[in-house]
């Protein structure tokens, strides 16, 4: 392909950009404020439009057929106001502004909810503002002055960064006769973090706690038994239990209440990089909540030894970070 | 994806569009039909405020039943039109009881809109016409609120103050764009399928016969036949005898018009004609009617082209008076009647009556043929003893009951209204040997002076008589009622036998007919615009409308000019409502500027401040000031701040004023 066809396709395509963006959606992630304007609202009959056009067909059709002028006059103001109606839909959507995308960090697995943040760039006050998510709808009304917030869960389905899909804002205020609408494609992102573990593996054991694992803790007492997890020693099973009970269980070592302890990717053997990560965002989690000074050991980074919120976050964002393409 | 089930609140809208759509249809329904759809309607509107349910199909089905019954046996073919807007009307009432969700509900305000325009197929009245828009108004109101979004507010109904200003464009577009459609939409000469007869628009009028009474409803009736507007100066409205029907045959109780067997043609005199010179000439603007009648002065000399005159007087028209008709016509109203073909025949008739009743009368009519020289003495007698034999003139006279109907009025009631006179004198004139017969008709008019018209109503329903003085010559007319109650000829039916406040009350007659002139503007522009007006209309402005091209331009440019008032309203953009403190900070900005330190877009207020105040040492205090003072106004929602933000500036700007030294 010769350099000049490159370049012509390459202008098309931009030019297409930037004056179709929404039916193209090939523009991906628009800064913020989005407002909303005639490049990017489109705007149909909806099916009851349809019906309410075959309808005041028929009427005018009868009105001019039998000469009665009182009846095409009600069949015109109908065909009138629709006509309007299909502005007001326009406008319903026209400078109506998204502002700010917010979402918390999730862990994968579990649905981020996506605020987005929309207000009046005129301050006229819209009806009927709904807000598409794939299969998700969310209704508002953004009146002048105000911001209004629209929640939508949008599924975590891998650890890193997570963008939402653009969404599509609709209206058919004010009759129902036009359906406008607009795909929003914001430079939104929040964190996922890995998946934690479960069943749970235990806590490493502090560096030096080796020495008490040489104590049995008894076969027979379940209460020191939890359920296998890959990785697990196979010289830790509880054999015995296990087949009393039908579940692979093994023996919970009795880990002193130690002060610290280091959170190793390299310590753990035999689980390929998600699970590692998995376990390790557990353990985090576990020993936050333990109230442990702990360190994350990352290949090519080492997190603390500290505790604490901040700490958390730190070795959370760094897990859902690791090794990632791009990051 | 399923229709969401309508809230209580989008029923409510969807159940008062409904009833004002149904409101005007209840003029022309049956009673008990509309009883029956009205309470159907409350019984659902209770029912639905507890259970949110449809009615189960045992409730239903009959009363698809009952309704599908009762319009069949009170309008008879259920394909004729009348039947049909009745059947569709119920049914529509039943779809109503079993709609739960949104889309029901909006196909039911589709059939609302439809039922808006069937509804002018019954009454084009102005007053109709304009309350034609509340049903239309509330149809719009409860699509707003049944299209809204759970959760969201439909807006107009329930939050007109915000949405004020879009329902003002909304109608301030829609209106005149409705108006310029109607004159623009070109009309269809003729229909393409079906015909205009509306058989369904009847009204009570005059009808063919007279019987007992059948006049006495017309007498209550205020509603308007027809507005006259004359050329030239108008008669005396006691000269204005309106010719309908004449009525020869009598069967001792009922009146008829002969019948002209054999061929049509036979009843016909003439074809149209266009009056002579010195004729009065006139347009009429007559109401349905539901008959071929086209009433003129007598006599009449000129009239339209599908009317043809009738041996007997009256014109006929090709078809039945079904809208609003316009026509011209011209009189000789000194003129009388000739004979028409067959002469003695038809004199033979005029001199019949049934045998065996009301001896009395006939024994009186006998006596003064006896006693009388000629006819014109007859028919003096006849008057004078109407005038001095105690005789009296009112609308609610005592009911005739007996077999001798004449014989009792003439002797013993003596008290009754124009079609006892008429009927009684002619029986007299008959026994007597002058041949005679029943004119019937209206009689007088009422003059709006507001847009100089005469206005005749159905109270002005009249009967007289016609004599032939000698059989030779021509139909004389004779008014009986006049030799009773001179008033009711002299001032019409309104002044007459009316004591009412509202008869007599000046200011309400003003009203009265300066509605009924808005009636008549109404009929003239609006109800009776067809191609003819259209054209009329079109040829004004220059333009000719049976050119599809020029058409087309007109509508491309009318169409063009609402699109650009749209677009303008459309892309008008409002200035966001500036912060006062926002404003105030601006402008302190731009003085500053002024003195050299314009701020940088990346620079915060009070870092601003800072570098302001190291520039400017003499105003340092000033500035820092207004910079605290405006940051608490801006970002702490503290209103006192705002205050001490003015006074802040003003000892800025009394500072900056003095020159630095």
């Amino acid at each position: 392909m010769s350099a000049a066809l490159r370049r012509a396709r390459a202008a098309f395509w931009q030019q297409v950009d930037r004056r179709l963006p929404n039916l193209t959606r090939r523009h991906r992630f628009e800064a913020l404020p989005i407002a909303l304007n005639q490049r990017r609202i489109y705007i149909v009959p909806s099916g009851f439009g349809l019906m309410f056009a075959v309808m005041l067909f028929a009427i005018l059709a009868g009105a001019l057929n039998y000469n009665n002028n009182g009846a095409l006059l009600f069949g015109l103001l109908p065909v009138s106001l629709a006509v309007v109606s299909m502005h007001q839909t326009f406008r319903n959507l026209n400078q109506l502004q998204l502002v700010q995308v917010h979402a918390d960090p999730v862990f994968c697995g579990e649905s981020a909810l996506f605020s987005f943040h929309f207000n009046a760039a005129d301050g006229r006050t819209r009806f009927g503002i709904t807000g598409r998510y794939l299969d998700t709808y969310r209704h508002i009304d953004v009146r002048s002055g105000e911001t209004r917030r629209l929640d939508v869960p949008v599924p975590a389905l891998a650890r890193g960064w997570l963008s939402p899909a653009p969404l599509r804002i609709s209206t058919v205020w004010p009759f129902g006769l036009f359906f406008a609408w607009s795909y929003l494609h914001s430079q939104a992102r929040t964190l996922v973090y890995p998946r934690p573990e479960s069943p749970a593996a235990p806590l490493p054991a502090v560096p030096d706690a080796g020495k008490l694992g040489g104590t049995d803790p008894g076969d027979d007492d379940l209460r020191s038994l939890r359920d296998y997890a890959a990785g697990d020693s196979p010289r830790m099973i509880a054999w015995k239990a296990s087949a009393r009970t039908g579940e692979l269980l093994v023996r919970q070592l009795e880990v002193p209440r130690a002060k610290e302890t280091i959170l190793d990717f390299d310590a753990i053997i035999g689980l390929d990089l998600e699970r590692k990560l998995s376990r390790l965002t557990r353990w985090v989690l576990d020993a936050d909540r333990t109230g442990l000074r702990y360190r994350l050991d990352l290949p090519g980074q080492k997190i603390g030894p500290d505790q604490g919120h901040t700490h958390r976050l730190r070795c959370l964002k760094a897990l859902a970070q690791y090794a990632l393409a791009g990051s | 994806m399923r229709s969401p089930v309508l809230s209580p609140r989008q029923f409510d809208w969807l159940l008062i569009a409904f009833s004002a759509t149904l409101a005007p249809h209840l003029m022309w329904l049956p009673l008990m039909y509309g009883l029956m759809l009205g309470s159907i309607l409350v019984l659902r509107y209770v029912q639905r405020r507890r259970y949110v349910r449809a009615w189960p199909g045992w409730i239903k089905f009959p009363l698809l039943i009952a309704v599908l019954v009762f319009v069949v046996a009170e309008f008879g073919n259920p394909l004729a039109r009348q039947a049909g807007s009745a059947a569709l009307i119920g049914l529509t009432v039943l779809k109503l009881i079993e709609s739960e969700n949104q889309g029901d509900g909006l196909r039911a305000l589709l059939v609302c809109l439809f039922l808006n325009s069937v509804q002018f197929l019954f009454d084009q009245s102005l007053l109709v016409t304009v309350y034609m828009l509340i049903p239309t108004i509330l149809v719009f109101v409860a699509m707003n609120e049944l299209v809204a979004p759970p959760g969201t507010s439909g807006g107009i109904a329930g939050e007109f103050m915000r949405v004020g200003k879009e329902v003002v464009v909304l109608l301030a577009i829609a209106l005149p764009l409705t108006v310029f459609l109607f004159l623009s939409v070109p009309r269809f000469e003729s229909p393409l399928w079906g015909t205009r007869d509306n058989p369904w628009e009847a009204k009570t009028g005059l009808s063919d016969e007279m019987r007992p009474g059948s006049i006495t409803e017309l007498l209550a009736d205020d509603s308007p036949v027809m507005r006259v507007t004359f050329d030239s100066a108008p008669p005396a409205t006691s000269e204005m005898y309106w010719r309908g029907p004449v009525l020869v045959n009598f069967d001792g109780e009922t009146w008829r018009r002969r019948a002209w067997r054999g061929a049509t043609h036979l009843g016909e005199i003439a074809g149209p004609q266009f009056g002579g010179q010195s004729d009065l000439a006139y347009e009429v603007m007559l109401e349905p009617t539901d008959r071929n009648w086209v009433f003129a002065l007598d006599v009449a000399t000129g009239f339209p082209a599908d009317v043809k005159q009738q041996v007997e007087g009256h014109l006929l028209r090709a078809t039945r008076t079904t809208t609003v008709w316009v026509y011209r016509a011209a009189s000789d109203l000194g003129a009388s009647l000739a004979q028409g073909p067959a002469p003695y025949m038809y004199r033979r008739e005029t001199l019949r009556l049934p045998e065996n009743f009301n001896p009395q009368s006939i024994a009186l009519g006998q006596r003064w043929a006896a006693e009388a020289v000629d006819r014109r003495e007859i028919v003096d007698r006849a008057l004078q003893h109407f005038r001095i034999e105690n005789f009296s003139y009112t609308l609610t006279p005592p009911r005739l009951v007996g077999r001798h109907r004449v014989d009792e009025f003439l002797f013993e009631t003596r008290s009754g209204f124009c079609e006892h006179y008429a009927q009684a004198f002619v029986v007299l004139m008959r026994a007597a040997g002058v041949p005679a017969r029943v004119v019937t008709g209206y009689m007088g008019a009422e003059r709006n002076r507001s847009s100089d018209y005469y206005l005749v109503r159905n109270r002005d329903a009249h009967a007289w008589a016609e004599v032939l003085l000698s059989d030779d010559g021509l139909w004389t007319r004779i008014d009986p009622t006049a030799a009773v109650a001179p008033d009711r000829i002299s001032l019409g039916s309104g002044r007459y036998d009316d004591d009412s406040f509202f008869a007599r009350d000046p200011w309400w007659q003003a009203i009265r007919m300066r509605t009924d002139a808005l009636q008549h503007w109404f009929n003239a522009m609006v109800v009776r615009f067809d191609t003819m007006r259209q054209r009329e209309f079109f040829s004004d402005l220059g333009i000719d409308s049976s050119d599809w091209r020029q058409l087309g331009l007109w509508m491309a440019g009318g169409i063009a000019v609402f699109g650009l008032a749209m677009s303008i309203w459309m892309f008008a953009r409002r200035r966001m409502p500036i912060d006062p403190a926002l404003a105030r900070y601006r402008s302190f900005q731009r003085r500053l500027a002024k003195l050299g330190v314009a701020a940088r877009p990346s620079e915060g207020p009070l870092d601003y401040a800072e570098r302001a105040a190291q520039q400017l040492p003499s105003l340092r205090d000033a500035i820092l000031d207004v910079s605290r003072s405006y940051a608490a106004a801006r970002y702490a929602d503290d209103a006192a701040a705002l205050v001490s933000l003015d006074e802040a500036l003003r000892r800025f700007a009394g500072l900056a004023r003095t020159p630095r030294s």
